[in-house]
């Protein structure tokens, strides 16, 4: 079971949405885990696991902002790393 | 022999070129747990090239980050029982990894050696990945040139 934490909004949310309560709280845990992928703090299938998602489901919500998310190799000597490893691996199977 | 993780399997079926992937390395590895929070079509359509493995759950992991899900936990422990790299673009999982010694390759090299290895055959099609790519994960000008050198 996740331990949960309370927080509190600006109660003119609720009509400045039209959300109710659970809704608006769905919404911002849901802002909350995008922003947190995007910026590379948790993986793809951590972030799906606090919304209880689907991965596939997660991603169509962070597709559908056109958001992008920090990963991959952080410099060209580490891509080239990983190219050659790859190309070893690809040529030993 | 690969490990795939969801960013991988995710990004490579976002650019439609997971049959290509399997021209390139033959078989990959994923966990159940990761099968299990795909997607719920997967148990449906997962391509018989990618076998389901079950690490041994005994090897002590610890301090296990607070930004992995045991998903991650699974591919790591495959990783280090089968001795062999994780393929991830999501970065607290490559940081763990190559702090306990697994190699990791990324979405980026792997569709560099696909068009190198012309299973992506013109450089249109090529381009069109990048740029998909581009939409999800953040690419420098320079790992786009260095992408792009042939």
């Amino acid at each position: 079971m996740v331990e949960k934490i309370t927080v509190k909004l600006p109660a003119e949310l609720l009509e400045l949405t039209g959300l109710t309560s659970k809704s608006l709280e769905e919404k911002s845990l849901l802002i909350w885990i995008l922003d947190l992928y995007a910026e590379g703090k948790i993986s793809l299938s951590k972030a799906a696991n606090l919304l209880d998602m689907k991965v596939d489901i997660f991603l169509a919500e962070f597709y559908r902002r056109h958001l992008k998310h920090v990963g991959g190799p952080e410099s060209v000597e580490e891509a080239q790393k990983e190219f050659d490893l790859a190309q070893k691996l690809t040529n030993d199977k | 022999m690969i490990i795939l993780d969801n960013s991988v399997l995710s990004a490579f079926k976002h650019l439609k070129l997971l049959p290509k992937l399997k021209l390139l390395i033959s078989s990959a590895t994923i966990s159940k747990e990761v099968f299990n929070e795909y997607s719920k079509q997967w148990k449906r359509r997962i391509p018989k090239w990618i076998n389901i493995v079950q690490p041994n759950e005994e090897r002590v992991l610890d301090p296990i980050p607070v930004s992995l899900s045991m998903a991650d936990i699974s591919l790591i422990r495959l990783a280090l029982e089968l001795k062999i790299p994780i393929a991830s673009d999501d970065k607290p999982l490559r940081l763990y990894a190559m702090d306990l010694g697994i190699s990791v390759i990324g979405s980026l090299a792997l569709l560099k050696l696909l068009y190198q290895k012309r299973i992506i055959k013109n450089r249109k099609e090529y381009l069109t990945s990048l740029e998909t790519l581009q939409e999800d994960i953040y690419l420098s000008e320079k790992l786009m040139k260095w992408a792009l050198e042939e």
